[in-house]
């Protein structure tokens, strides 16, 4: 589905990236775990054209320009950001609209996301910015959720929830597999391989280990030097 | 009491333009991320080459009196997008990412170089610029319950009112109904949440810049019979506008407009006094001072929504 091939990404003398290779199948879920600082959100703003980087993303074969978000977004690889992100002066209903800026039919996709996340509908007309934190996590993801995604990058969905509220958004996410694949990025490493097929750990910008996702949890060397638990 | 209506009778339009100038400032800043200090600069350029092309127009005699100022127009609103395009495109763009500080020294820097340019392609003179409306002001008289009232209205000024009116209305839809008027504040709010949505952010600062030079061009040519066409003939409105803008609050953007309505009308009221005579200006930088002092979110910035 997504193949990222070589891909590096500077900032000024700072490289963030180091030339990294992932693949991403079919209704998978893949996760890239690390520390702060690791690379992990620079890895997602080089493959959508956010900040510039070098190598190659492919998604479905065809070679995605990176020139802006614009086109990687309109062929169907969305982006829930870290921060949610979301419009704080926009109404819950300009930001769903907003999700569907260069993909996705928003009447027909935002009944959905009503559905996921019931509280949003109640939410509609009121500012994004006066929503609760959960409300708008919810909402970052539904904005992404609303383009339709076949790719669905995530950046920390779980970043300042109650532990209550990550599960929810857990599950919600582990029933999406079947409709797109799923990059997820997280610092809680084991929330993140619970529900994902395979990892990457990352490190200082490069990918230290790789493997299956249920094999990580159980190896206590692995857990010890990457993960810190 | 009648000079009181006077005073609303000048202020309000002069105003008007005030609070387009400022509407414009604060689009830049809001969605673009700058105090653009070269705002009605590069319209006052734009001023002269629509100068320039009515005189060309009369010149050559393809055109005659006020027909060549309405086929002029268009050209220096076009020159106007074309130079905030090019603002943008050619350093705004290369400097955004480094920091708010480098695109306010440009801008500086643009400023004089558009006066710079003014002085040098035509020259510092002041040139007389033909009224969109000529013709005898009206005189309102009559005797009522306020007493004797007298009071003249400049004929030109209403075309300044309702060329400030259908423009407020105009970027009021813009803003609220369009997709690109979306982009436009969501890009503002949240530059990396308007890229995961996929807008390419680098397209609607363009569009903003060309917008907002092109409202100062509207201005400039509303306000040029008046002022008369030189270097610095936009100082005062620039200066005004940005005051504008402040009092309206930069986080609302038609704030700047009901801001300009306030300023245009507190110069002229002040007038009224003769002990204030020559203080108005002062009168209303203090009056910023007490804004920014006791509400410097602006008297008309909206009450919530602002979270981090």
């Amino acid at each position: 589905m997504l193949e990222v091939t070589d891909l590096a990404v500077s900032y000024g003398p700072i490289h963030a990236v180091k030339s990294i290779s992932f693949t991403l199948g079919e209704g998978e879920i893949v996760s890239i775990i690390g520390a702060n600082g690791a690379g992990k959100t620079s890895t997602l703003f080089g493959i959508m054209g956010i900040v510039r980087s070098r190598g190659s993303v492919r998604l479905r074969g065809e070679e995605l320009r990176r020139k802006s978000s614009t086109e990687p977004t309109a062929k169907g690889m969305v982006l829930c950001p870290e921060n949610r992100r979301i419009f704080p002066g926009l109404t819950v209903e300009e930001n769903l609209r907003l999700g569907t800026f260069v993909r996705g039919n928003f009447s027909e996709m935002v009944k959905q996301v009503y559905s996921l996340f019931p509280i949003l509908r109640e939410r509609t007309r009121q500012l994004a910015g006066s929503l609760s934190g959960g409300e708008q996590q919810m909402l970052a993801v539904g904005r992404a959720l609303v383009a339709s995604p076949e790719v669905l990058l995530l950046d920390e969905p779980s970043l300042g929830l109650a532990p209550v509220l990550v599960d929810e958004m857990f599950r919600v996410l582990t029933n999406l597999r079947d409709r797109m694949s799923i990059l997820l990025v997280e610092q809680n490493a084991t929330k993140a391989l619970t529900i994902s097929d395979r990892a990457h750990v990352m490190q200082n910008g490069r990918i230290v280990h790789s493997g299956e996702a249920g094999a990580m949890l159980r190896d206590d060397k692995l857990r010890k030097a990457y993960l810190g638990m | 009491m009648n000079a009181l209506l006077q005073a609303i009778a000048i202020g309000v339009p002069q105003g008007a333009l005030y609070g387009l100038m400022g509407f414009g400032i604060a689009l830049i800043f809001r969605s673009a991320g700058t105090l653009n200090f070269s705002h009605g600069y590069s319209a006052m350029v734009s001023v002269l080459i629509t100068l320039s092309t009515i005189q060309w127009f009369l010149g050559m005699g393809w055109l005659e009196g006020h027909a060549a100022l309405f086929a002029a127009i268009p050209v220096g609103l076009i020159s106007g997008a074309v130079f905030g395009v090019l603002i943008d495109i050619l350093l705004m763009r290369r400097v955004k990412h480094v920091s708010p500080a480098s695109m306010l020294m440009i801008t500086l820097g643009l400023l004089l170089v558009f006066e710079g340019a003014a002085n040098l392609i035509w020259s510092p003179d002041y040139e007389s610029f033909p009224r969109i409306l000529p013709g005898a002001p009206f005189v309102f008289q009559g005797a009522g319950v306020l007493g004797e009232v007298r009071v003249i209205f400049r004929r030109n000024d209403l075309a300044v009112m309702l060329i400030a009116l259908v423009i407020s209305l105009s970027m009021a839809g813009l803003m609220k109904y369009t997709k690109i008027g979306l982009a436009i504040r969501a890009r503002g709010q949240d530059p990396i949440g308007a890229q995961a949505v996929g807008i390419n952010t680098n397209r609607v600062d363009s569009i903003v810049w060309a917008i907002a030079i092109t409202l100062a061009v509207v201005v400039g040519i509303l306000v040029a019979p008046i002022t008369r066409v030189h270097p610095t003939m936009l100082m005062n409105t620039q200066l005004l506008g940005i005051t504008a803008a402040v009092l309206g609050g930069f986080s609302s953007l038609f704030g700047a407009i009901w801001g300009g309505l306030i300023i245009g009308v507190l110069e002229r009221v002040v007038d009224i006094f003769p002990a204030l005579d020559g203080y108005e200006t002062a009168i209303i930088f203090f009056l910023i001072i007490l804004v920014l002092v006791f509400k410097p979110e602006g008297i008309f910035a909206p009450r919530q929504g602002r979270k981090a």
